[in-house]
This record gives structure tokens, sequence and C-alpha cells, in this order.
């Protein structure tokens, strides 16, 4: 039955994206270049790591799968509040269900230890969020052409379709 | 001598041929005219009565004419008769031999020829009968021959004749022949004879040669005298000593030749020739003319010369002389230099000594034997054997080894000692050698002994000083290896009780603040009750502590001295009375005391004093650098301790920066973007609502927000810089260099730079983003900072210099005062507005930053308005296998 359903869900939300941000107004430019890079699908929005967990194991306020559909990559800070970003990360990829989830972080910083520790914990991509806006939509454009046209993506849950 | 005959018969024959025919022709004409009176009668009587026979045959061997004569010989040879007309060959028929020789020789003659042959007959008697016969053709009127003449005479009483001749003959020439080989015998006796002579002859001249060549060749003086003294032979060699021409003294007396040697040599010729005695071997000496003045020597013999018969009176006296002065000078020399020898000999030190080849006689011995060996000489020339005895029992061995070796042959050569008989050891060096008389035989044995006592004792006190040395020396090294003065002390006893044997020795340090002395070491006696760690207090030493501070360099102190200190009364029960002190003293004052407990201190000799005080000196210097060292490790583990303590600070603080760091890059990083994004939102969405004002103001928050961006980006890069671990190898300049030009591709295109990277580019020792960065900031420079409508010209290239490598690039932009040439490379340091040349002011900083954190340099040269050359020095790529 589950199965079932979020067989529907994800075939509905195929191209849904979470976005992991606390700063509302990084939120409202990652929204504008989603738009304007023409990206066509649906991006989710939570502020913080706490509300990320929740969100991907369906606690309320995240249980109604047609608001709050599974997405299929998850764009993740790493600064942020109660949970950060590595944190999430982490615990994402002990999740015997969620652990093959599509995982790209955008985050501001630089820093090589992050940068390491990110990929160690199993990161799929990791991107600076760029000054320029128009370095932002070209980003939001090649992450839609990059991940959902020509990488093969795994199946999220193990034996889904069978 | 026949010949004549032959020439006679000859002329006979041809004269008797010539009337043959004259009268066959005489005969034919008669025959057929038959004169009356022939006037060839007396031919024909002739013919009648020759004596000679004659006959005339024709071809068919028929006698046609023949004489009487013929008939007369043919009947006493064949023993009958025949006629005319009678053939010949019939004749002969019972006699086959003759009528084959008859048919032969007349055949002959009617074949033309004329010829004489002797021919032989036995007649009845048997008597051989000899004739010669003489053929001759007869030639008709036409020439033909019809018959032919014999001439026939007996010859056997000529032949007789010739033959008893020749007999004769042959006997007279045999006796001939016996005569003269008797003849020939006789002359070769004779020849012999003569021979013989000759030889004789020879060998006398010969034997008189030799005598003269001896007499003259002989090295001694030869002389022959008459009796009357007058010189009849004398050789070279005595003239030669007299120093007379040989040919003067012909005929001369002695008196004339030698008038200073007259009256000694004359009565010993008259007494010779008186006596009738040799005299032998007499001594002469005298002057000569060969030498005036001088004294000579000679040695003369002297004897009578008889002639057939010894009893006759002497015909003369002969003397030899022999030129002694060369011996009779050396015989002198020799004296003298056996004299000079024996004192030589006597006034050495050595003892000289002369033994038969057997040691068994004593030949001479030098008079220091008796003060080396503090016995006298006689004795061991009675006793020549004794000295063996006298040789110090433990060395009696090696000597006789030593004998054993010389008489094998080898050299005796050997240090031993003797005992004198006041027991008193000797030292001696004894040498010999075998010594060989003319003909190379071993004839004595030479030595010479030698008091080497002085020699000897030099030697131990230099074996004892080299092991005091190797002593001193492992003391060194014992000391040197130390570190604590526990283990060091330990060392310096041991090897110090190596050279003075000691019942306690101790080393005791003293402690002038707390006024306290403590052993730092013991080894011997009282361990139990004053060991290692014993305390007592200073005052115990205050007596020796004064000594030392006024200059003594050891002491000598007696237990009583202490009394009061517990140790003392313990050690005095294991009986160690007394000790030798000496100071243990440093530049730094009297560290403490060394102590050496004897039963005898005051036998110790100077040679131990001075190693004790020597091994103190250095006991002192190792306990004074062993506390340094000591003090020196605790400084270092305070430093230690201090450096890790700083280190854990500064790793707080580091922590610190870096999370500091990390907000910076995080958080002011998110009001940049959402100025510079609404900015572009604003522009783009309500871009139509403002007026040209409104989009400026909107365009210029954009422009702020990213120089905002590039200045966080710049100054994290310049913190990143200072922090981060580098991990250098070594870097191809070349992919580093494209790298950065491909990465300012946009700017080089704007400003169409051109570039011009001069290869070869040689490799770098170092981090290759940190070269990347602080190329690319360089490069950037170059393009950026030209004047306005100038295309930017770079060069880049590198340089090999002694251990480094230099990359520099050169541009053709408005250069730099040198007088900037420092503050450029500060942070946030610019030189020109925002509006000119945009910049943070970092890029320079990046570069000098980044260039120290790889061990190098930066730097440039600059003529301003025309360009610069900025370089970068860093190490050469390490060799590494």
């Amino acid at each position: 039955m589950i199965r079932a359903f979020w067989s529907k869900i994800v075939s509905q939300a195929k191209q849904a994206i979470l976005l992991v941000e606390d700063d509302s107004n990084d939120v409202l430019l990652v929204q504008r270049a989603f738009r304007l890079a023409q990206f066509g699908g649906s991006i989710k929005i939570v502020s913080d790591g706490e509300e990320a967990v929740s969100y991907l194991s369906r606690q309320p306020p995240y249980e109604n799968r047609e608001l709050h559909p599974f997405p299929l990559l998850l764009l993740l800070d790493l600064k942020l509040p109660r949970r950060s970003g590595l944190e999430v990360l982490e615990w994402l990829r002990q999740q015997p269900e969620l652990k093959r989830l599509l995982v790209v972080v955008l985050t501001a910083s630089r820093e090589s230890l992050d940068v390491k520790k990110a990929y160690d914990l199993g990161v799929n991509s990791y991107l600076v969020k760029p000054v320029l806006f128009e370095d932002l939509v070209i980003l939001m454009n090649n992450l839609g052409t990059y991940w959902f046209k020509l990488n093969e993506n795994p199946e999220v849950f193990n034996g889904w379709n069978s | 001598m026949f010949a004549p005959v032959a020439i006679a018969l000859l002329v006979l024959v041809v004269y008797f041929a010539f009337k043959a025919k004259r009268l066959a022709i005489a005969l034919e004409k008669s025959q057929n005219s038959k004169p009356s009176i022939d006037p060839n009668d007396t031919i024909r009587a002739l013919f009648e009565t020759s004596n000679d026979a004659i006959a005339i045959i024709d071809r068919n061997f028929t006698i046609v004419a023949a004489n009487r004569k013929t008939q007369q010989e043919f009947e006493s040879v064949f023993g009958q008769k025949y006629d005319i007309g009678a053939n010949v060959l019939e004749l002969l028929v019972e006699q086959p031999q003759q009528q084959v020789q008859a048919r032969k020789l007349w055949s002959r003659a009617l074949g033309g020829e004329s010829f004489t042959v002797t021919e032989v007959f036995e007649d009845g008697s048997g008597e051989r009968r000899y004739y010669e016969m003489s053929f001759s053709p007869i030639a008709g009127e036409d020439s033909t021959i019809e018959r032919a003449l014999v001439l026939t005479r007996e010859i056997s009483d000529r032949v007789r004749a010739e033959q008893a001749l020749q007999q004769c003959n042959e006997r007279l020439e045999s006796r001939v022949r016996q005569q003269t080989t008797q003849l020939t015998e006789t002359n070769e006796l004779l020849q012999q004879e003569i021979r013989d002579r000759a030889s004789t002859q020879s060998q006398l001249v010969q034997q008189e040669q030799l005598f003269n060549a001896f007499f003259q060749g002989a090295s001694v003086g030869l002389v022959i005298l008459d009796p009357q003294l007058r010189y009849l032979q004398i050789n070279t060699a005595l003239a030669e000593i007299d120093g007379v021409p040989l040919e003067e003294y012909q005929g001369k007396t002695i008196e004339d030749i030698l008038p200073d040697l007259a009256s000694t040599l004359i009565p010993l010729y008259r007494q010779v020739l008186e006596t009738k005695e040799p005299i032998s071997k007499t001594s002469l000496s005298g002057e000569t003319p060969k030498q005036p003045g001088v004294v000579r020597y000679w040695e003369a013999s002297y004897f009578p010369l008889f002639g057939e018969d010894e009893n006759d009176q002497p015909l003369g006296v002969g003397g030899v002389v022999v030129e002694m002065s060369d011996r009779v000078r050396a015989e002198e020399a020799l004296r003298e230099n056996e004299e000079k020898f024996r004192q030589l000999v006597e006034s050495i030190r050595e003892v000289f000594f002369i033994y038969s080849a057997d040691y068994q006689k004593l030949i001479y011995l030098s008079p220091a034997y008796e003060e080396i060996w503090g016995r006298s000489c006689q004795d061991l020339y009675d006793n020549p054997t004794r000295w063996l005895e006298t040789v110090y029992p433990e060395d009696r061995e090696i000597v006789r080894d030593e004998l054993v070796k010389q008489f094998q042959g080898q050299l005796f050569h050997r240090e031993f000692r003797i005992l004198k008989p006041d027991d008193s050891i000797v030292w001696i060096l004894g040498r010999t050698f075998w010594s060989r008389d003319e003909t190379g035989r071993i004839g004595r044995i030479v030595g010479i002994a030698e008091d080497i006592s002085d020699r000897k004792q030099l030697e131990m006190s230099l074996q004892r000083s080299l092991r005091r040395i190797e002593n001193l020396h492992q003391l060194d090294r014992a000391v040197l290896e130390a570190q604590d003065p526990a283990t060091l002390a330990d060392a310096a006893i041991y090897n110090l009780q190596q050279l003075i044997p000691c019942d306690r020795a101790t080393i005791a340090t003293f402690d002038f603040e707390a006024q306290t002395a403590t052993i730092l070491m013991t080894r011997g006696g009282g361990e139990q009750s004053a060991g290692v760690g014993f305390q007592l207090p200073l005052p115990v030493f205050q007596p020796l502590i004064e000594q030392f501070q006024q200059g003594a360099s050891y002491a000598i102190a007696d237990l009583s001295l202490f009394r009061g200190s517990g140790e003392m009364e313990a050690l005095q029960a294991e009986r160690l009375n007394e000790f030798v002190s000496f100071p243990l003293q440093t530049e730094q004052g009297l560290l403490g005391i060394l102590k050496l407990w004897l039963e005898e201190p005051k036998t110790l000799d100077r040679e131990q004093i001075s190693i004790a005080t020597e091994v103190s000196a250095q006991i002192a210097i190792a306990l004074q650098q062993a506390r340094l060292f000591q003090e020196v490790r605790r400084y270092t583990a305070e430093l230690e301790d201090r450096v890790r303590e700083r280190t854990a600070q500064l790793q707080d603080i580091n922590q610190e920066l870096e999370s500091f760091t990390y907000s910076v890059s995080h958080d002011l990083r998110a009001p940049l973007r959402a100025l510079q994004g609404f900015a572009t939102a604003l522009l783009e969405d309500y871009g139509d609502t403002f007026d040209d004002l409104g989009r400026d103001y909107a365009r210029r928050l954009v422009v702020a927000a990213e120089q905002m961006e590039q200045l966080i980006q710049d100054l994290l890069t310049y913190s990143r810089l200072s922090r981060a671990e580098l991990r250098l190898n070594e870097i191809n300049l070349s992919a580093t260099i494209a790298e950065a030009i491909a990465q300012l591709e946009t700017p080089i295109q704007q400003a169409q730079a051109q570039i011009l990277v001069e290869e070869p580019i040689v490799s770098m020792y170092g981090n290759r983003a940190i070269l990347l960065q602080v190329i690319a900031n360089l490069l950037s420079n170059a393009i950026k900072f030209v004047a306005p409508g100038v295309q930017p010209h770079i060069r880049i290239g590198t340089e090999l210099q002694n251990e480094t490598v230099r990359l520099w690039i050169e541009d053709n932009g408005i250069g730099i005062d040198p007088k900037y040439s420092q503050r450029i490379f500060r942070v946030f340091e610019r030189l020109h507005g925002n509006e000119t040349y945009p910049g943070t002011g970092i890029g320079l900083a990046i570069v000098r930053k980044g260039m120290e954190r790889l061990g190098g340099r930066s730097g440039f040269e600059s003529t301003p308005g025309e360009g610069s050359r900025f370089w970068i020095e860093g190490q050469l790529p390490k060799r590494e296998s």
C-alpha cells in the first residue's frame, strides 16, 4: 500500500526539488532563478535541518503528499539553524529507505573542510552560491539539465517497483 | 841401342831389294836374251854368297829364287831341303803353324806391304833360333805385284847377347836398388841425429832462457858473486831494492855498489865462502842508494855455489834478499793499534771480552767488568763460564736459549739481568759476534756487555707513563660518556684504582649553601658504614677546605682530625686510618674532594700524586659539566613544556580564527548576494518603472556588491594562505602559467593583451594552488595596469639561479614608483582610485604571502611609464630517488 502510494506521489512530483535554506533572501533568489531557468517541476522549501528531516520522514506538518511531494533532489544549505546541513546529510544516508536520495549542497562556504566532510558523508555534488544573480540562473539551469536529463538516477526505494 | 842395327839392316834390305829387282830383271833378260856376259854376275855372286837368306816367291807361294844361305837355313830349321820352284806352303805341310804364319806373311808382302818381323823357330836339336825377316813386294813392269822378296837373317846370337845383357842389367839394377835402400836408411839415421842435436841445443837455450826469466822475474832479490865478491849476476828485484841500475853491477864489488852496507855484507859472504855453509834468513838493516838516510830492513839468505864437486872451493856465493821494511813498519803500527785499542777498550764503560769459540777460554776481558759485575776479572779468567751463574735466576733460561742460538750461527743479542755480590740487580745488554780469521774460519767470540739499567728504568717509567695516559684516556672517555655525576664518578674511581692501588677511594661533593658533604661514589672498604649518599656536615672537612683554599694541591689527613662524625669511627674500625685528599676544584670553586685511603699515605710517589691530581682536575671539570648538562636538560625540558603550552594556545587561536573565517565567508556573503540579487531583480522586473537615475542606483548596488564579493574572496584567500598546511612538490610552471592564462581568458580578450611565454619554462618546488594564484594575480595586474588605450604586451619567463628558480612577468604598463616598492605588497595598499584601476589591494599581498609560505621571495623592478618586471623566486625541485 505504502509503496503504491509513494509511487504515485513520485510520478506526480517527478521534478520536485526540496530546498533547505534558512535565509529568506536566498530562498527568494533561488526561487526566482529556478523560475528563470525554466526548470519545470516544483520547488519546495524548508528553512532548517529539523524541518528537512520532518519533511522527508513525513512527519507533521508534512503528511500531505499532495502539498509536500517526495523530492527527486535535495538542495541543501550547510549553515542551518537547529540541525546543520551536514547533520541532515548524515541522518539521511543512514535511512535505509532514503539513503540514495540525490543531495546537492548549495552553500556560501568554500572551506575545504566543509567540502571534504560533505563528500565523506556521501553528497552527490557541492555547489557554492554565486554572488552574481545571473550566475545563479546559469547554475540552476545546469542543475536541471544535469540531474534531470543527463544523469541516470537510482531508485530511492530498493525493490520499489517490484 | 838396337836402332842403328835396325837402320843398317833396313838400308841393307832396301839395297838388296833394289838389287833383287834388278837381279830379277836381269834374270828375266837373261832368260829372254841370254846374254853371255851378265854384268850382274857380281850381284848374283853377292846374292849367292850373302850371309843373309834371300828368297823370292810368286803369288802361288812358289819359290822363284832363293840363295844358298836360304836353303841352309831352311834345312837347319825345318830339317828338309827344297828346290827352286818348290811351293812354300807345300813345304810346310807338316808344320801347320808355320804354314799358316808363312801364308800370312807372304800374303802381306804380296799385298804390297814392306815390313820386318822377327820369328822364332826351334831347330831339330830343340834350340831356339831367332830370325829377322824383311818382306818386300816386287812389282812387275805393269806395276802389278807378282812376287815378293824375303830377306832372312838369323839373329839368335844377337838376341841371346841381348838377353844376357838384359839379365846382367837387371842384376845390376837390383844391386843398385839394394844399395840405395841402405843409403836411404843411413841418411835418415843421420838426419835423426841432426834433429836430435838441434833439439838438445834448443832445450839448452830454452833452459837458459827460463833460468834467466826466473832469475829476473823473481820478486825476491837474487845475486851471485864470485869468490872475489864481484857481481856475477843480479836480478831486477835486488837492483830495485838497492836502487842501482842493473847494468852498473857488471864486474863491480859490493864496496863499489853498496858502500854503506859493505861492512855488514862482506863478513857474511866471507863466512859462507870459508865455512861452505849457508846462512839462512838473517835480518839486515841499513841504508841503500835508493833511499839515502832511510834505514831499511831485509831478510837475507846466503849459500855457497859449488861446481861438480862439492869438496872443491865454491865457485861463488848466492844470495836471496827479501825486502822487510813494510812488514816491520806494519808490525810496529799493529803494536801501536793494539795499544790504542787496549786503551780504548779499558777506558769505556762497557765490558769488552774475547772468548775462544767454545767459551772454554777467556782470552780477554776489559776491566769495566769489575765495576759492572762487582767481581774481579781474574775470577772470570780462572772460571770462564762462571758469568752464567751471575745471571739473575729468572733470566738464565733466556740467556741459555740465546747461547744455543749463537752456536747455531746467530748472534747473541739479549737484555738480561745480573746479580751483583751485594744482591743489587743490573740490567745488561749482551752482544757477541763471531770473529773470523783471514781464511774465514770462526776463530773467537768477541762481545760487549753494557750496563743498561738507566735505560731500562727509563723504559719502564715510559711504559708506566703510557699506561697512565691510556688510563687517563679511558677515564676521559668514561667521563665524557657519563651524563650524570654518579656514573662519571664511578668510572673515575674505577680507572684511578687501576693506577693507584688503595683500600678505599671516595668522591664527596660539597654543598656550601646547605653546609653538607655527600658521598657521590665510593669503592673499597667502608661501603657499609659510609656508602653512596652518606651525608655529613661540611664543617667536618673545614681543615682540609682551608688548606685547599690556601692553594694546597693535596693533603694527607689522619682520621683523628675528624673525630665526632659517625663515619670516621666506622672507618677506623675497618682500619682505614689515613687518607690523601685532592680538591675537586674548578673556576666555579671547590666542588668536593677525592679521598684515597691508604695504609701508608706517605708511600705515594710523586708520579701517583700527579696522577691523582690530574684525575681530580678531570673529575672536577666533568662534574661541573655534568651539572651544567643536567641544568641544560632541565632548561630544555622547561622550554619544551613552554613550547607545548604555547602551541596549544596557538592551536586554539587558530581554531577560533578558522571558525571566524568560516562565518565571514558564509555570513558576510549572504547579504551581498541579497543586495546583488535583488538589485538585479529590480532592474529586470521593475526596470520599466524606474527612471534613468533609479536604474543607475540599482546598477551601482549591483557593482558595489560585486566588489564586496571580490574583496571577501581575496581576504579569504589571503587568510587561507597563512593557515593552510601546505604540501610541496615539483610544480610544472609551464602548465601553471597556461592554467592562469586560461583563468584570465575574459580580461585578456577584453584588453586584447598579448602574452609571450619564453620557453623553456623550468619547474619549481612549491604548491600548485598557491603558485597558480600568485601567477594569476601578477598576470592580472600586468593586464590591468596599462595606460588607457595601450595594448598590454606581457612576457613571462623563468631562469635558473644558484639554488633557486625565478619566474618573471614583464609588462609595458604604467610602472611603479620605487618609493612604493614595499607598500604595494601590503594588504589593502592601493596606489590608484577604484575608478581608474579597480581592485581590492590584496592581490600583491597574496603574492608576497604565498611566496613566503613556499620559502621563496617576490619583488619587482620598474620604470614608471615604461613598465614593470615582477618576479617570484622559489626553490629548485628536490632531487628525490
